[in-house]
């Protein structure tokens, strides 16, 4: 059986949530993100359930994070929603959502947690997918302000960060089919207009 | 994140192995189009050929200037 001493001392054992799925979009002052507008649209979700509150992390992440220690984990990746720092996607910022993960972060590293995080994690504000979200180019500096306004926050503490979640998945499933995410056609033309927005971003 | 002195910046990747059934030209398309088009654009600061063969008309205006 394969156990941990098998593996090297500085390999890090980890688990990941994503910030839509977990938090509870209802609190905290968190805008609309394009999940809310899916789920709100009838026929798209099984029994037309929604995020709203989904596992409650935004007031249970004491305890959720007192599992991921007892687990025995090194490292937890988390998401920033970007709808709940700033609930427009751009301009105003939501000291709520701001605070909340500040309070995550010392959550975790109080339990000897690395903070892992991932600033895109397919939770893309209502309005700038009303914009072209990942189709329109802009978005490459949208995000960089988001950055600027989440790390100027929490990124001293940060273990490590990535703009985007699985970036192959993202473009291929979470795009373009629509069984996996808000209506978009399967076409060429649109996929690879995303990723042509990743590039920039990645390097900024 | 550079700019606020942060390090460890990386990126996820969720890659697929194309294993071809009979069609090896298939299934490099596939890898250059599911995998190696991130890496190219990420670390080469280009697009691969077999990408750039059949999707460079469907690419958005000025997409070349991006990586320089």
């Amino acid at each position: 059986m394969i156990q941990r001493r098998h593996f090297p001392e500085e390999f890090l054992f980890g688990t990941a949530t994503s910030a839509y799925q977990i938090e509870g979009h209802a609190h905290g002052g968190a805008g609309r993100t394009h999940w809310d507008s899916f789920a709100a649209t009838p026929g798209n979700v099984v029994r037309a359930e929604h995020g709203q509150l989904a596992c409650d992390h935004y007031h249970l992440f004491e305890q959720d994070l007192d599992l991921v220690a007892a687990a025995g984990f090194d490292t937890y990746r988390f998401s920033t929603s970007c709808a709940r720092v700033m609930p427009e996607g751009r301009g105003a910022v939501n000291q709520e959502g701001l605070d909340f993960y500040d309070r995550l972060t010392d959550a975790m590293l109080e339990r000897g947690l690395k903070p892992a995080a991932t600033l895109y994690h397919w939770e893309m504000p209502s309005a700038l997918e009303d914009q072209g979200g990942w189709r329109n180019r802009d978005i490459a500096n949208w995000f960089g302000d988001f950055t600027d306004v989440i790390m100027g926050r929490i990124g001293d503490r940060m273990y490590s960060v990535a703009p985007s979640t699985s970036l192959g998945a993202l473009v291929g499933c979470h795009i373009l089919k629509v069984h996996m995410r808000p209506g978009c056609a399967n076409f060429v033309r649109r996929r690879v207009q995303c990723i042509m927005c990743f590039a920039p971003m990645e390097q900024r | 994140m550079r700019s606020l002195s942060m390090t460890n910046l990386g990126a996820v990747c969720n890659f697929e192995y194309a294993n071809p059934a009979d069609d090896a030209a298939a299934a490099g398309r596939y890898d250059a189009i599911y995998n190696r088009f991130f890496m190219g654009g990420i670390f080469q600061k280009s697009y691969p050929d077999l990408v750039l063969e059949r999707l460079e008309p469907h690419l958005p205006k000025g997409w070349d200037t991006d990586l320089i």
